[in-house]
């Protein structure tokens, strides 16, 4: 849109106005997908490397430290994406609550991992619960229906990795005895629960904003 | 009698450049220019006008080496912009 500075009637600026809210909305739309897509991705892809290391006896440490590919990468792919983003994008009022909410959800998930050395509890249900929930609060306030469904879904799915671990505790026995090789792809089949639920609440719903806010820009 | 638009805001440019900041907290220099086509020299001396008038704040600084000059509307600008809406729909009959 060129505008110079002549003076204008008043369908005129009625055109300006609402082309320039439009215009405006879609770039502020248009960089949603990707944080989706770049947690999303990370924990699908370090999920199902760390499942594969555990079922194939990989060294111990490997396999603990490799969950910490997860805040590296998405820590340092979100620092890039921040930094494309201030140099060709307004900053809305949307941005902020939703880095708010991120925040917080942060440091929920760094409670969690207390909560999970100390206590033992399942770090997999409470990251998988607390993204969820991030994820519909941010559905929420950008009006995303797809992104709210989806964190509702990984809310709810998140059940199943407690149930999971009831399930193992109830028959560990008849576990122990079938003759399933080998059984550790069976004990940590969490994880595969864990990367399903990542795969539905971020990587799906992420593709389909990106698509969408694609299809904006270029029309 | 038809009560008269905002001279100020009843320009092409000027009228642009607000309505883009009516919808966001901050926009600087380059995503303005980049939107409303304008050149810098003119986008310059319409958003000192809007400054002067009070409408928006300009805030110049840097982003790391880079300078950077960052928009917002105020208060003022806001009440301005929904009276100029608010007169456009009495123009309009809308």
């Amino acid at each position: 849109m060129s505008t110079g500075n002549n003076r204008l009637d008043e369908h005129r600026s009625i055109e300006i106005i609402s082309r320039m809210i439009a215009d405006t909305s879609a770039h502020i739309d248009s960089e949603s997908g990707k944080y989706f897509l770049l947690w999303g991705y990370t924990t699908l892809i370090v999920s199902l490397l760390e499942y594969v290391a555990q079922v194939c006896h990989l060294p111990i440490p490997l396999c603990l430290w490799a969950w910490f590919l997860i805040p590296v990468v998405g820590g340092i792919g979100t620092l890039i994406l921040n930094r494309r983003a201030l140099t060709s994008r307004p900053k809305s009022y949307l941005d902020r609550s939703v880095n708010a909410v991120w925040v917080v959800f942060g440091l929920s998930f760094g409670m969690a991992l207390i909560a999970a050395m100390v206590y033992g509890a399942s770090i997999l249900y409470l990251t998988a619960m607390l993204m969820g929930m991030g994820t519909v609060i941010t559905g929420k306030i950008c009006r995303h229906r797809v992104l709210t469904l989806a964190g509702k879904a990984g809310v709810i799915l998140s059940l199943l990795i407690p149930a999971w671990h009831l399930l193992l505790r109830r028959h560990s026995a008849t576990i122990q005895e079938c003759d399933f090789e080998p059984i550790e792809a069976i004990l940590y089949a969490d994880i595969l629960i864990f990367a399903l639920i990542f795969l539905v609440m971020m990587v799906i719903p992420g593709h389909i904003l990106y698509n969408r806010s694609k299809r904006l820009k270029d029309a | 009698m038809l009560k008269p638009l905002d001279p100020l805001l009843h320009s092409e440019l000027r009228l642009a450049i607000v309505s883009i900041l009516i919808g966001v907290e901050e926009a600087d220099f380059v995503y303005i220019r980049t939107e409303t086509g304008a050149t810098a020299g003119n986008l310059s001396v319409q958003l000192d006008k809007l400054q002067k008038a009070g409408y928006i704040d300009v805030e110049k600084g840097f982003r790391g080496k880079m300078p950077r000059t960052v928009c917002r509307i105020t208060d003022t600008g806001r009440r301005a912009f929904a009276e100029y809406v608010e007169t456009l729909r009495t123009y309009l009959k809308v």
